[in-house]
């Protein structure tokens, strides 16, 4: 019984079983890597590979001796120009997306919250700590509004904003100017 | 590794430069290819040129493949393209063929099918490794005969043909890898392959 799952060497005389082995995708990512270096070098792990392609192409209907086509495609592509256009991992180039995404996500969810039109219910009260952006913990003082007023202001708009600070509570409130 | 995963690593080996690496891909995947470009253009010959171009404009696209798809996949859709393209230029030409065809016989397709050059050794080749391959299979025992079975024919996974055979994973393996070695020894008579000889 052949057992090469997490074998550290693939001595030549085993070829079969390693060749085996990987087409049955039983070695580890490295293992395949030291597999795929030695088939094309070592004639019988090369045949091996060709042979049992071909015992699976047979069962499936396909038993073509296609050695002339083979050989024919090896001599076209040894004539081209090698191809040398390595991949890129695949996380190095998803992870700043991710970032940017979550970041642009965060910034709109505020942006939405601080931009709410203005409810004609009354004294509309909202909990919510991810609205507030109040570093000045001074009561009476509005840290929030005073941080967009010149926005508000320009737009003449009403804008939630944190009336008190230990509740975190925020009201509706008109941002004319810093002191109405 | 699944086989995306092994198609995966010769991808990688070829885009670093490695011609070795896409001919082992080469190697897995003509004679599929092939069968399907068949069901496209009746002439065999022509399959064949078909699917040369095919290997070689997948290899000159290998920068652009992402590895979205699987590598099969995306050779696939390069193949019916070439085929497609093939067919348009050869209607363009049909008009050359079937006035001289029109002149003797009223069925086009007869005399296309005449052009297939496929030698006579070749395809007796073709039947006795088909006939060979099924009378090992036939004379497997038959624990190694269901296990490559299930594998090859129905594609189920290890572990799926582990549960329907209730033995454990690693016999899975064991038996499959004795089936393909018995069913290839049998082979080897009538390719007249031996250790050293490459193809």
């Amino acid at each position: 019984m052949v057992s090469m799952k997490h074998t550290q060497t693939m001595p030549s005389q085993d070829a079969d079983a390693w060749v085996s082995a990987l087409l049955n995708g039983e070695l580890d990512d490295s293992e395949a890597k030291r597999a795929f270096s030695r088939i094309p070098g070592e004639a019988e792990a090369a045949t091996r590979w060709a042979e049992y392609n071909l015992v699976s192409d047979a069962l499936h209907g396909d038993a073509a001796d296609t050695r002339a086509f083979m050989a024919r495609f090896r001599d076209t592509l040894e004539a081209e120009p090698t191809v040398l256009a390595p991949m890129v991992a695949r996380k190095a180039q998803t992870a700043p997306y991710l970032w940017t995404a979550a970041a642009a996500a965060m910034a709109a969810i505020t942006w939405t919250v601080w931009t709410a039109a203005p409810s004609d219910t009354g004294s509309d009260r909202m909990v919510s700590a991810q609205t507030v952006a109040a570093n000045d913990p001074r009561p009476g003082v509005d840290p929030v509004a005073n941080q967009l007023e010149p926005y508000l202001a320009a737009h003449q708009d009403y804008a939630y904003a944190v009336v008190s600070v230990p509740e975190m509570v925020i009201e509706k409130v008109s941002l004319a100017g810093p002191n109405q | 590794m699944s086989e995306q995963d092994i198609d995966r690593q010769l991808v990688e080996r070829a885009r670093n430069g490695d011609k070795r690496a896409f001919d082992l891909l080469v190697q897995k995947y003509h004679r599929r290819l092939m069968r399907l470009l068949s069901r496209m253009v009746r002439n065999q010959e022509e399959v064949e040129d078909i699917a040369q171009e095919t290997f070689i404009k997948a290899y000159r696209a290998l920068p652009q493949f992402r590895g979205d798809a699987a590598f099969y996949t995306w050779l696939y859709r390069i193949g019916v393209n070439t085929a497609r393209n093939y067919l348009s230029s050869r209607k363009r030409q049909m008009p050359t063929i079937s006035d001289q065809a029109m002149n003797d016989d009223d069925d086009v397709d007869e005399r296309i099918v005449a052009q297939d050059i496929n030698t006579p050794e070749s395809m007796l080749l073709s039947k006795q490794v088909a006939m060979a391959v099924n009378d090992a299979v036939e004379a497997l025992p038959e624990e190694l005969r269901t296990a490559i079975t299930l594998r090859e024919m129905e594609g189920m996974s290890y572990e799926e043909i582990a549960e329907m055979m209730v033995c454990p994973i690693g016999t899975v393996r064991s038996r499959i890898f004795r089936a393909r070695e018995a069913i290839a020894a049998k082979l080897r008579p009538i390719l007249g392959t031996t250790g050293d000889t490459r193809w």
